[in-house]
């Protein structure tokens, strides 16, 4: 039967293992999967940057001669309702989905760690507190809880972040209160508190950065998640304002038109999911890398 | 004459992360109905693989059977397709196996009873109601008190000991002709594994099933075994009968583990002498001799000609060697081995014997109780007594041994010692100063005179900082150089101290050996210049030959910086050996404090003497003339402690009044005090 | 064990009341004030501080929260803005629609994803392995709403099997009611399915590795046999915890699916209430799927005790 090794015997031998840095490069790089996700975001991040020098069009430039045109060497994916060029108006989309992936994702890491840090390293009342809180917002869904709070501030690209920052949140918490409160009990902390180190400099020199590699993971998979709410978001009519180009906005705007111009819709649909795919092979990756356990097992 | 199983030139590789490892390399033997054969041999020997090869029950991939027969009643069971119906009734039916981890080789979702009627179905065609009787009849066979209800119990409701023991059962079920028990004892108690180890004797005998005992622990070979295999490095390097094996090795590895174990009968100055270096990697194994690198009577032979073959040394003992060593020769060696590093020591401390000083720790009264919260306001309901009203005290330069089995509060002891709980009650009078109730940042200027050297090196080492980062933590933390130069040569200084390399400083945990760890774990206990310092069964996890090394490391320490040591374990031999003092404690209070002459060779409580029943002694002969009394039954929870004497419910002396008042710890002369009514 | 399960009730209790106060709060700390939206830009100061008044929204904060709590523990969840009903007549025609259709994702979802794991697993590095594996990280990176849209085209448009979007009750009419169902629920359940398909995969994995697993080979089992019985009940430990969490974000989809098929269900009187600001209706609604999710926790951690005997007692 296939599984994992778990004798102790034939591993316990391997005396002279590689070093640290060389065995995490060596066996991310083992996953060609890796390899197609970083090269899909590498060129997501190019498109972003350098939108208006690649996309053939401006992705505002309307042209009403030329009015859901089928694709053509003119248009690769043809035109919308208001003849802006369907290939030109993703390229730019890339913009909003990143930027939301990443702003949303670092709200919700920084806001998230640090709870979850109080809660694990404080405990007691403000843990139970803390976490209750967390459970809350966990118990709405988070595409409704990031409607609502994006549609209460107002419903701009910059409370679409916030709102999805904010109910990403509680992922981040319970992650890091479970890694410090595990982290904390390791024979290594408790050396360090015997060696005399403060509370501080244990939490700092021990616990921290024992607690990044999943961390790292669950940055990366989220970034994927984020992508997907905002698109959902747009979806629904939330985020940027109408003439700026987000791909969710795009699918809702192409539907009525799917008999003629199914393009329209599907086209971003696509390019949502290139991105997502490519985060969570990047993810999956990492964890593998990072954590030996792990080790084959998703 | 065929034998009942015979396996011949089985190699066994794993392919691990782009490098292939071979786990077991040409091994043959033999086992024959009725007896008990047993393989011997260090992590990493390949002694587990080879059994689970037979059965092919390693992990495939990434294991992989290269080549080889077992022949097992006339069929070649490696021919067999491990999904076969033929090669299912061996398993089970015909061969069963006990495994080393009894907490988790049971499903823990699925009762006891179920697990053993599973098999009994299976391989006797009973019916469930049949079933169900034979498994209650298996369970009581076993000890399980209570079976007609324990046999709907999960696992968890189990202890180890009792785990076990449903293991014996489940494997024995289906009355196979060959028992395999690999490590089965290994994890358990010493009392536990004493039980048990009668208890399969006594059913393999009485049902003439042979056994085959894979284990490190030569006490329990000489004492159970009729024959033996040694195997290191994935090859078996001598075999013969135990008493040949024990009284006429041949093999400089079956003699360098002989010589590295303390015993319960040494002379107490033996020096061990500790078999150097490591066990060579197996993905990069030589083509000569594997031990050749460690050995000390190696020839030119033995580096240019292929590894050597099993040769007949006498009837029915073979050894795998060129040199074959005589029985002068080993002893030649052993006392230049000895008489080096006995002047190396004298030169380092010029006074031989130890000179206690004053008292340096005392602990008075010592109290360690953990609530037990109840309902939905977790109101306290009761308490955990894990140490129970613990009184002695520590001279500076001495070696205190603290033993006893699981629960019974020696490491609670240590860690309340180390403040690393907050004690109860009483008094720990450390440097002149009660520290039992010293706020946490009063303690800190005093962390620098006490340190601890943990059991597991791996979790105990920071696995994201260097090694010098760690050993030096100490340094920084409490100020204790003034430059990073002073820094930079102190920690050379420390490696060297504990005998490692200081290039190695920059290496991060990982890349260290286990043996190489706990040094790495004894240098930055070292760090801050301690008085004293507390081993948690700081050499129990480590292979026998590397823990000589250790145990020599610290009493060498101890004799060049005065060092005081509170040195907790559960392998008597090894307390024996190291202390001057033993304390024996049992279900959190101390049962009896000696000297360890008087507690070895006069110990007065029954426990304490029983204790030392059960410990083996790696040599047939004394073994044969040994009486014992096994002392029977489990050891409660703490929660449920016998009223009166903790020991009572379980002690051959024990009448109605021990269960009316705990007995105080008596002094009866000579430093030696008991606790026990019975004895005067 | 009746502790812990009264312990997680009085938990439950606690975070519902949570949910209460974010809700509340996300309703009424935000800028904008609703009586000025519901009356529009033409509307005079009077009129707005007299609606203000009326809906009491002079009161302090706190006074308005507890007024509001106080109703909702009578069971009155206000009457909507836009829609000048109860909240709960509103609800009680739409909810249903949304429970049946998350009730048959989750379904779904667990009769496919689970199997898919474990096959996955058992057969790991084969190519139905990497099919499985494939299938479930495209399945948690698909819009929700685009797979839709692609099923409309494909089933509806292009071959023309199943309705382009509407909604029939199953138990009304029931060949009628299923054809409208398919293909809401199919993408309903594409997440949850792939993220059980892919926790089978990895606990089963993991389970497979353990010493019990081998003493269960060790006595002869047939490999279906150690399997299904060994290690399946294992695994799906994890797979427990994951139920609730996925109900969520069925939940969170069903808002999206019903949007695309033109359901009249909670989801899209939700999206309505959320753009309009009617947040009478908002708040009552949010605050119901919060208890869902809540009660469900609940009821999967009293699963889970049957599951794991380990945590009985």
């Amino acid at each position: 039967m296939e599984m994992q090794t778990t004798l102790e015997e034939p591993v316990s031998t391997a005396v002279a293992r590689p070093r640290r840095g060389r065995k995490f490069i060596q066996v991310f790089l083992d996953r060609k999967a890796i390899l197609v996700g970083s090269l899909i975001l590498l060129v997501m991040v190019v498109l972003a940057v350098f939108a208006p020098y690649i996309a053939p069009y401006s992705p505002y430039q309307q042209d009403l001669d030329h009015t859901l045109a089928p694709p053509s060497w003119q248009h690769l994916l043809g035109t919308d309702l208001f003849g802006r060029d369907e290939l030109s108006r993703i390229i730019f989309g890339t913009r909003a989905s990143l930027m939301v992936g990443v702003v949303s994702v670092a709200i919700a890491g920084g806001v998230g760690i640090a709870l979850g840090l109080m809660a694990g390293y404080l405990g007691g009342i403000i843990d139970s507190l803390i976490m209750r809180i967390m459970d809350a917002l966990m118990a709405i869904p988070p595409i409704i809880l990031a409607l609502s709070i994006g549609s209460a501030l107002g419903g701009g690209l910059k409370d679409v972040m916030i709102s999805l920052g904010i109910a990403l949140i509680p992922i981040y918490a319970r992650l890091m209160r479970g890694q410090v409160l595990s982290v904390r009990e390791a024979d290594y902390v408790i050396a360090g508190e015997l060696s005399g180190s403060s509370n501080l400099r244990n939490m700092l020199v021990h616990v921290l950065p024992n607690c990044v590699s999943p961390l790292i993971v669950l940055i990366t998979l989220n970034l994927g998640v984020a992508i997907l709410a905002e698109a959902a978001l747009s979806f629904l009519g939330l985020g940027m304002a109408p003439p700026g180009a987000a791909w969710g906005s795009m699918i809702n705007d192409g539907y009525p038109y799917m008999r003629t111009n199914p393009l329209l819709s599907f086209a971003p649909g696509v390019a949502v999911m290139l991105v997502v795919v490519a985060f969570n092979l990047v993810g999956d990756a990492l964890r593998d890398a990072l954590d030996p356990k792990l080790r084959g097992s998703v | 004459m065929s034998h009942l199983l015979e396996v011949k030139n089985l190699k066994v590789q794993f392919k691990l992360d782009g490098r292939t490892v071979k786990a077991v390399d040409g091994v043959s033997f033999h086992v024959d109905a009725g007896e008990i054969v047993a393989i011997v041999g260090e992590s990493g020997s390949g002694k587990s693989v080879t059994q689970y090869s037979i059965l092919q029950l390693i992990p495939a991939p990434p294991g992989e059977i290269v080549e080889g027969e077992v022949l097992f009643e006339g069929t070649d069971l490696l021919k067999l397709d491990p999904r076969s119906q033929e090669l299912r009734d061996v398993r089970g039916g015909k061969i069963g196996i006990i495994f080393q981890e009894p907490m988790t080789s049971l499903n823990p979702v699925m009762t006891v009873g179920r697990q053993l009627e599973e098999s009994l179905i299976l391989h006797l065609k009973l019916s469930r109601s049949q079933a169900r009787e034979r498994a209650i009849e298996l369970l009581r066979r076993v000890g399980i008190p209570d079976a007609e209800h324990r046999v709907n119990y999960y696992p968890h409701q189990f202890s180890g000991g009792m785990r076990q023991r449903i293991m014996i059962a489940m494997a024995m079920s289906c009355e196979p002709k060959i028992l395999i028990a690999d490590e089965a004892t290994t994890a358990l108690d010493v009392t536990t594994q004493a039980q048990l180890l009668e208890l399969l004797r006594d059913i393999v005998r009485s049902t003439n099933t042979a056994l085959v005992l894979v284990t490190h622990n030569l006490g329990v070979v000489a004492r159970f075994a009729d024959r033996i295999y040694v195997m290191y490095a994935g090859g078996i390097v001598e075999s013969g009968t135990c008493k040949d094996i024990f009284a006429n090795p041949r093999h400089p590895y079956t003699v360098g583990l002989l010589r590295a174990i303390p015993r319960l009968d040494d002379p107490k100055d033996r020096k061990l002498v500790p078999i150097d270096g490591l066990p060579p990697d197996l993905s990069q194994k030589p083509t000569t001799c594997a031990f050749m690198p460690r050995c000390v009577y190696r020839t030119a032979r033995c580096a240019q000609e292929p590894a050597p073959p099993l040769t007949p040394v006498g009837p029915g003992h073979e050894a795998a060697c060129y040199v074959l060593p005589s029985a002068e020769e080993f002893s030649a060696a052993a006392n230049a081995a000895t008489a080096a590093s006995e002047t190396s020591a004298a030169l380092a401390a010029p006074v031989q014997q130890k000179q206690t000083g004053e008292t340096i720790l005392e602990v008075r009264n010592l109290k360690m109780y953990f609530p037990v919260t109840k309902g939905l306001l977790k109101r306290k309901v009761s308490d955990i007594k894990a140490v129970d009203d613990v009184s002695f005290d520590i001279r500076r330069g001495e070696t205190i041994g603290l033993v006893g089995e699981s629960g019974c509060g020696k490491t609670t002891v240590a860690r309340a010692i180390l403040r690393m709980y907050d004690p109860t009650d009483g008094q720990i009078v450390f440097r002149g100063q009660d520290i039992a109730k010293l706020p946490k940042k009063d303690l800190r200027p005093l962390r620098r005179h006490m340190a601890l050297v943990f059991q597991d090196s791996y979790s105990s080492l920071d696995p994201r900082l260097t090694a010098a980062n760690i050993v030096g933590e100490p340094l920084k933390v409490n100020r204790l150089v003034a430059s990073r130069a002073e820094y930079d040569r102190r920690i050379d200084e420390l490696f060297e101290l504990v005998g490692l390399r200081p290039e190695l400083k920059h290496r991060y945990p990982h890349e260290f050996s286990g043996g190489q760890r706990q040094r790495l774990g004894i240098a930055r206990a070292l760090a801050s210049n301690p008085d004293f310092i507390v081993c948690d069964e700081a050499i129990s996890a480590l292979d026998v030959s590397i823990q000589a090394q250790i145990i020599n490391l610290l009493e060498e320490l101890q004799a060049k910086l005065g060092l005081t040591y509170l040195f907790i374990a559960h392998d008597l031999s090894v307390v024996r050996h190291i202390s001057d003092r033993v304390v024996v404690m049992y279900l959190g209070r101390v049962v009896e404090i000696a000297d360890w002459k008087s507690l070895y060779e006069n110990p007065k409580h029954p426990y304490t003497q029983a204790l030392l029943a059960a410990v083996p002694i790696p040599d047939p002969f004394v073994e044969e003339q040994r009486e014992r009394i096994i002392i029977q039954g489990d050891i409660p929870s703490v929660m449920n402690k016998p009223p009166g004497c903790s020991f009572s419910n379980r002690c051959p002396l024990a009448t109605k009044e021990c269960t009316e008042q705990v007995p105080p710890l008596t002094h009866v002369g000579d430093g030696h005090s008991v606790a026990c009514i019975k004895v005067s | 064990m009746t502790t812990m399960l009264l312990r997680r009730l009085v938990q439950a209790v606690i975070v519902l009341f949570i949910v209460t106060v974010i809700v509340f709060l996300i309703m009424h700390l935000i800028p904008g004030d609703p009586a000025q939206i519901m009356l529009g830009s033409t509307a005079t100061q009077e009129q707005i501080d007299a609606l203000r008044h009326q809906m009491g929204l002079d009161k302090p904060l706190v006074v308005q929260y507890f007024l509001w709590l106080g109703n909702v523990l009578h069971g009155n969840l206000g009457t909507s803005i836009f829609y000048n009903q109860p909240v709960t007549q509103l609800l009680a025609v739409r909810l249903p629609i949304t429970l049946q259709l998350g009730l048959y994702s989750l379904v779904v979802s667990l009769i496919l994803g689970i199997p898919a794991g474990i096959i996955a697993a058992v057969k790991r590095g084969t190519f139905i392995d990497s099919i499985v594996i494939f299938l479930s990280n495209a399945g948690v990176a698909i819009p929700v709403f685009w797979l839709a849209i692609l099923g409309v085209y494909v089933f509806s448009l292009k071959l023309g099997w199943l309705p382009v979007q509407g909604w029939v009750s199953p138990f009304e009419n029931f060949g009628e009611g299923v054809r409208y169902l398919v293909m809401p629920v199919l993408v309903l359940a594409t997440l949850p399915l792939s993220s059980f398909a892919r926790q089978t995969r990895s606990s089963m994995l993991e389970v497979i590795r353990q010493d019990y697993i081998r003493t269960a080979r060790a006595k002869g089992l047939k490999e279906n046999v150690v399997i299904l019985r060994h290690a399946l009940r294992n695994a799906l430990i994890p797979v427990i915890t994951l139920l609730g969490i996925s109900l969520a974000g069925i939940i969170g989809g069903a808002v999206l699916v019903e949007q695309v098929f033109n359901i009249p269900g909670m989801g899209r009187l939700l999206v309505q209430a959320i753009l309009g600001k009617d947040y009478i209706l908002v708040q009552g609604s949010v605050l119901i799927i919060g208890a869902i999710v809540v009660l469900i926790n609940l009821a999967t951690d009293i699963a889970y005790t049957y599951v794991d005997p380990r945590i009985k007692g």
